[in-house]
């Protein structure tokens, strides 16, 4: 079988939980933006991203609050909203799905498309063009896309022009466009193997793939070397796997105090707001869990957590959060409080689950039989799933 | 303390009674076995508080001599320790010497093995039980009531009474119950003679131990009951066992009695079908197979959006009632088919959100299933 070269899109939203507030705040538009936590306002904390308009001025992810401020006294902070952008995340999900069931979420800004079958009717060019416009013109959100034959290449692609881009890596081009690139742009690698490889004169994509770099190069990448030197010579994964958004292990969630929680009314009034936003991601993505955690950090860094595995899965708000109370209560040990966590884990899908009657409830369901009965008879008659009962229709 | 004795018949008894140590014990004495050495034999005791078996091995079988009895008295030697060191034993004979509640040497051909010994005088008081009138029951048929209700008991302790099996005498009748809530075993078993009605709980772990120990010793077993302690009494060995406290919910309305859908399977060909279909199943709440019954076929099936699909069609040996479309855990019924002994097993259907139950030509057994709902 001769080996299909695919096409591979990687689309990356431009300053994502920036677009999403601007959604929301129309007025803030062409203004200085940066998102940093609650604690920005006491000129704490670090910033977690900037809009285009405050990277200008030098403020970047990841810089002391009081040092944007310095570089940019007219910089307007505000505080990150994580279930927004998770919202916003999931429509641009499901926005590309709607085109391809071939994609994978690679973070929750940016997504890995399959298009080699879609291209057989419509160039790559064009199908890139529309999907950038329709985002755009529909949810408000800019985005650059990567177009090549890996998702590595096509990740480095989107990388190139920023904000609004569309930029084709070939095969072919990769000497003229990737290989003059700093390494440390390389997907891959960090901010520690960098500094590493510039030593050892390293500077460029290129020269991991020059030969007499191996040595130095498998010193410093032991046996990722070959990994990164195909990745260079434009050899990579090229599966896209579709369903690796909704592979989650845990969901969870978890909150820093500025000022330590000594109350117990406090600790619980923040459990309760943890456990609301994990139910309700839950829901969202339609898992049902059997294991709750709760992770307390104290004062002085010591992490500690206490979990609770049920024999049936669930995800009712109230029994989830019941559990976490009991948790924390048999955990606190009573010192001020720096950190709380909720999470659930061991998780299956609400379609995988089918609830088990007990001999001690059968009863119950007795008078759906007769729906049941005809629900089964038209589906076998008029082909599966012809109906189903309401409270399982999906959105 | 000190004799010698033929290992054979040693380790034998030494592996009966190891079956009540625990690792978990909160007494560290109770991780030996308790010697008690007599001119007329050897008494035997592991116990982990909550089961505690006994046995004798008489100083003469059959005129045979089994111990040289050289110095009586009493010693606990750490159990498990000893069951290793016997069964690499390469001699006929094994000696055991106590040296001042210590240590106790074991000799066999040219090796000596020392091994430390806690006080026997630490050992707990442990009573056994006896009444006049015991119940008695054939050791095969115990075996039996034991294996075909005890797939059903429960395995998490979220309803401690429900890891237990429930023992009911009603006329002379012996009802046992199993249920884990999901499913349901019930073994009734008629007495030939008069019996007092009990209502008992017995801990599942402690038959599934006395099943090990009885499966392969045909005879008559003794029952023996008091407040909170069930015995069982066979030649030369005591198994004991706490009760369960509290009271077993009341089943026997669930079992149905008239059926709208009754289909008749090959043991056999049916526990291959479960087992090859329950192949793509995940542990846990995937594992669930769907019936769909045609007026010609079953279509068997299971399907998980994370692995796959698997179908199979199958034909039943007999069929009466109305079409039906349920789904369930297999791991039950494959539990219930194989501790079955007829080669055709009957399922009996009531509805699709009801409990259906499988059943042979043998009586005296129901399993009963509930299914998930599957709509």
């Amino acid at each position: 079988m001769k080996k299909k070269v695919k096409i591979i899109f990687h689309i990356d939203m431009n300053a994502f939980f920036i677009s999403c507030e601007l959604i929301n705040h129309p007025e803030l538009k062409n203004k200085p933006l940066a998102i940093a936590g609650r604690a920005a306002i006491y000129n704490k904390g670090v910033v977690v991203t900037a809009s285009y308009e405050a990277r200008k001025f030098g403020v970047k992810a990841a810089m002391p609050v009081f040092m944007a401020r310095k570089l940019c006294p007219k910089l307007i902070f505000i505080s990150s909203n994580m279930d927004l952008y998770q919202e916003y995340s999931q429509k641009f999900i499901d926005f590309l799905l709607s085109y391809t069931p071939l994609v994978e979420k690679a973070s929750i800004d940016e997504a890995y498309l399959d298009v080699t079958e879609l291209c057989i009717n419509q160039h790559p060019l064009e199908l890139a063009k529309e999907l950038q416009t329709k985002l755009l013109n529909e949810y408000h959100l800019p985005t650059s896309i990567g177009i090549a034959t890996t998702k590595f290449l096509a990740k480095m692609a989107s990388n190139m022009k920023k904000p609004l881009g569309i930029t084709v890596l070939r095969n072919k081009a990769i000497k003229k466009l990737l290989w003059p690139l700093k390494i440390d742009k390389m997907h891959g690698i960090g901010k520690k193997t960098a500094p590493k490889l510039l030593e050892k004169g390293i500077n460029t994509i290129g020269d991991l793939v020059k030969a007499e770099n191996k040595t130095a190069l498998t010193q410093i990448l032991g046996n990722q070397y070959s990994y990164f030197y195909h990745l260079a010579l434009g050899y990579g994964d090229n599966v896209v796997t579709p369903n690796k958004e909704n592979d989650y292990k845990s969901i969870g969630n978890s909150t820093t105090f500025i000022d330590n929680i000594i109350v117990e009314e406090m600790a619980r009034y923040e459990l309760e707001k943890l456990t609301t936003r994990v139910v309700s991601r839950l829901t969202k993505s339609n898992y049902l869990t059997k294991t709750i955690s709760v992770q307390i950090k104290y004062q002085n860094f010591l992490s500690q957590s206490k979990s609770k595995t049920l024999d049936r899965y669930v995800a009712s708000y109230y029994e989830i959060l019941t559990i976490v109370y009991d948790l924390f209560e048999l955990l606190w040990n009573r010192k001020p409080i720096r950190l709380l966590g909720v999470s659930c884990s061991q998780l299956i899908e609400k379609e995988n689950y089918y609830q088990q009657i007990s001999i001690f409830d059968y009863e119950n369901y007795l008078e759906d039989e007769k729906v049941i009965k005809l629900i089964h008879q038209i589906n076998r008659k008029y082909g599966k799933q012809t109906i189903k009962k309401g409270l399982r229709l999906k959105k | 303390m000190k004799f010698k004795i033929i290992n054979e018949i040693f380790i034998e008894a030494i592996n009966n009674v190891n079956r009540a140590l625990s690792n978990k014990t909160p007494m560290p004495i109770l991780k030996s076995v308790k010697i008690d050495l007599t001119n007329e034999g050897i008494n035997l005791t592991a116990s982990d508080s909550n089961i505690t078996i006994k046995q004798f091995i008489p100083t003469f079988i059959n005129d045979k001599q089994i111990i040289f009895v050289e110095e009586e008295g009493s010693s606990a030697i750490p159990g498990k320790l000893l069951q290793e060191v016997l069964r690499k034993a390469n001699d006929e004979f094994v000696e055991l010497t106590m040296i001042e509640d210590k240590l106790v040497h074991i000799n066999f051909k040219n090796a000596v093995f020392t091994l430390n010994c806690l006080d026997v005088k630490e050992y707990p008081n442990i009573n056994l039980i006896s009444s006049n009138q015991p119940i008695i029951v054939d050791s095969k048929k115990l075996s039996e009531i034991i294996r075909q209700t005890v797939i059903s008991i429960a395995t998490s302790e979220s309803r401690p009474i429900l890891t237990g099996i429930n023992f009911k005498v009603q006329d002379n009748i012996l009802y046992c119950i199993a249920t884990d809530s999901y499913r349901l075993s019930e073994k009734i078993f008629k007495f030939d003679n008069e019996i007092t009605d009990i209502n008992i709980v017995v801990p599942g772990k402690s038959l599934l131990e006395l099943e090990k120990l009885i499966q392969s010793k045909p005879g008559e077993i003794k029952i023996h009951l008091s407040n909170n302690i069930i015995s069982f009494e066979m030649d030369n060995l005591i198994f004991q066992s706490r009760l369960l406290d509290g009271t077993y919910p009341e089943t026997s309305r669930l079992i149905p009695k008239e059926f709208g859908l009754t289909l008749g399977f090959n043991r056999h060909e049916l526990i291959d079908i479960v087992d090859r279909v329950s192949l793509l199943s995940k542990e846990g709440a995937t594992n669930i197979i769907k019936f769909d019954v045609y007026e010609d076929k079953t279509i068997i099936s299971l399907e998980s959006t994370e692995i796959g699909k698997v179908v199979e069609e199958v034909h039943p040996l007999s069929q009466e009632g109305s079409l039906l479309r349920i789904g369930f855990n297999a791991k039950y019924l494959l539990d219930a088919l194989r501790i079955l002994d007829d080669n055709i097993v009957k399922i009996m259907f009531t509805g699709e959100v009801r409990p259906f139950i499988v059943k042979t030509k043998d009586e005296s057994i129901t399993q009963l299933i509930l299914p998930v709902r599957i709509e």
